[in-house]
This record gives C-alpha cells, sequence and structure tokens, in this order.
C-alpha cells in the first residue's frame, strides 16, 4: 500500500525544477547521515575516521553535513572502503528515488561491514532466525518505532512464530 | 527524549491554513525541495540521532525548541522552529524564517513559536496536520 507521504512525493515531482533538487538533496542529507552513522557505530570519532583517510577532522565534520553536497566519487570510494561497505552509483527512474525516500531504514542509513555481515550470516544455525523471521522482525522493529501504525485497523500484529 | 522516531507535523492556523506548507509553497523549489527532503530524513532516524548542523537545539529566549537548519543555494540559511510534541514520538513546525549573523526573520520567531505552541497544545486535533511533502 502506498502511503499518504509516498502519494505527496510522488505529486511534488510534477515540478522539473523541483524533482531536480529533491533528487540532489536526497543524496546530499543521506550521504551525510549514513557517514555520521557509520562512524558513530565503529565508536570512530571525527579524527579517527579522518586519520583513516590521511584527511582533516574539518573535512569529515563538513561530509556529514547535510549541506555539504560536493562529494566527489573517489571521495565516495575512499569512505566505502574505510567503513568496509560497498558503493553503489547509478541513475533510477523518479518511482524509485521515492521509494527509497520513504525506506530509509537503519539498516539502508547504516549498513553492516563486510566483517559484521559474515559473522551474521555465519552465526545462523539451522536453529537461528530465518530470513521470514528475520522479515517479522523488522515488521515488529518498524511497529516499534512508528508507535501509532499499531493502532491502524490490520490484522498485522506482533510476529509470533507459533502462530503461523 | 524517546530513542524512537518523530513524526513531523505542521502547524495549522485558526482559519484551517496550513501554515508551514504556505511558507515552503512561497521558497523557491531548490530550497522547498532541500527543506523537505531534510524533513524526510529526519523522520526516519531516531530523534535522539538528530544532530547539529541538521538541526540545532536552541537556547536562551527560544529554550524549547528546535530548529531545522538549511542552508540554500543562495546562501539564505532557512530556518524551521518547532518542538517535540504535543504526544510522544511527535515534532511539531510551528514557525519557519531566515537566519543571518545570529540574527533571526522574522526577529519575534521565537515568540510566534511558543504562541503557536499553546495552541497546539490546547488544540492537537485541529492546530496541527501531518507535515505535506507536496
Amino acid at each position: 500500500m502506498i502511503s499518504d507521504k509516498e502519494h505527496q512525493i510522488q505529486d511534488s515531482l510534477a515540478n522539473k525544477e523541483y524533482r531536480d533538487a529533491l533528487a540532489v538533496e536526497h543524496v546530499n542529507t543521506t550521504l551525510a547521515i549514513q557517514i555520521r552513522k557509520m562512524r558513530e557505530a565503529r565508536q570512530w570519532n571525527q579524527s579517527a575516521l579522518a586519520e583513516r583517510l590521511s584527511k582533516h577532522q574539518e573535512t569529515i565534520s563538513q561530509w556529514e553535513n547535510p549541506d555539504y553536497g560536493r562529494y566527489s566519487i573517489s571521495t565516495l570510494k575512499e569512505l566505502a572502503s574505510a567503513f568496509d561497505v560497498a558503493l553503489l552509483v547509478k541513475f533510477i527512474p523518479f518511482s524509485e528515488l521515492v521509494e527509497d525516500m520513504v525506506h530509509l531504514s537503519p539498516i539502508r542509513l547504516c549498513p553492516p561491514s563486510f566483517d559484521e555481515e559474515r559473522t551474521r550470516a555465519i552465526s545462523r544455525t539451522p536453529n537461528s532466525p530465518t530470513a521470514m523471521d528475520q522479515l517479522f522482525n523488522d515488521i515488529n522493529d518498524s511497529l516499534n518505532r512508528h508507535p501509532h501504525l499499531a493502532s491502524l485497523p490490520s490484522t498485522v500484529g506482533p510476529y509470533d512464530p507459533n502462530r503461523i | 527524549m524517546s530513542s524512537q522516531v518523530s513524526l513531523i507535523y505542521d502547524y495549522v492556523g485558526s482559519d484551517g491554513t496550513n501554515i508551514i506548507k504556505r511558507w515552503l509553497d512561497g521558497l523557491v523549489p531548490k530550497a522547498k525541495a532541500k527543506l523537505n527532503s531534510k524533513l524526510n530524513a529526519l523522520e526516519q532516524i531516531n530523534r535522539t540521532e538528530w544532530y547539529w548542523p541538521l538541526t540545532e537545539v536552541l537556547k536562551g529566549d527560544k529554550d524549547g525548541l528546535v530548529a531545522v537548519r538549511v542552508k540554500s543555494f543562495e546562501n539564505i540559511q532557512y530556518r524551521m522552529l518547532g518542538y517535540d510534541g504535543p504526544s510522544r514520538g511527535e515534532f511539531t513546525l510551528l514557525a519557519c524564517g531566515t537566519e543571518h549573523s545570529d540574527n533571526y526573520l522574522p526577529a519575534n520567531i521565537g515568540q510566534i513559536a511558543f504562541g503557536r505552541r499553546i495552541e497546539v497544545q490546547a488544540n492537537p486535533q485541529t492546530r496541527r496536520i501531518r507535515h505535506d511533502f507536496r
């Protein structure tokens, strides 16, 4: 189901100047937040990240400012390597932009490093949570983060594996 | 402060006008897109993770208010002042303007915001609405 917010963003795209700016600003805002969140998740201060990249702390501060917006692809590649995550740069239709805008989940904003991801995969024994469990956990997490959704008329409730 | 996300609301005037949307509609498309992009992101990160310079916790005569900050392409510093409430997990935008060298325009933006906060608190059903991203 498409949310009101998704509809509103879709409507706003009718203006060419606005949609061009929105696409740029979504990238700028999301990158700044991602850099900050990934740095904090690794418990690095700005100086520690700067040291890994042979940059000044002030540069990291700039990169974490959503108003900055002057990232080069080579800078982003260096950051991806420092955080040990992948970088994906590609052209997409505006429908995908809207989808990305309304689904900024914690994992999208702060992707795990290669090692973290691998550790999680290895720890998933046959008795560990399945992909479906993970999905329902994500739904439960969303309900906790958006408590108003739980009050909406719906058949969705807290996930109980024994209920299925 | 809770660690959940905050849904963003707009202040609504006594005649039913969404004052925040009216202000945004008066900006150039680039500035409006920039502000809406930031509000969209703020709605999806935990309230405790809002950080400067994305937002600023105001002090002094604006104590209790939080500014959403945007520096536009024309070097104009836009500010949208709001507060955490009226309910938990909600952030209501109350007044908008610009800032230049620590001076706000309108100069009494804090007073305006506090006045509107009282109205929202008294009538949350009619004096605020979910932020309009159009």
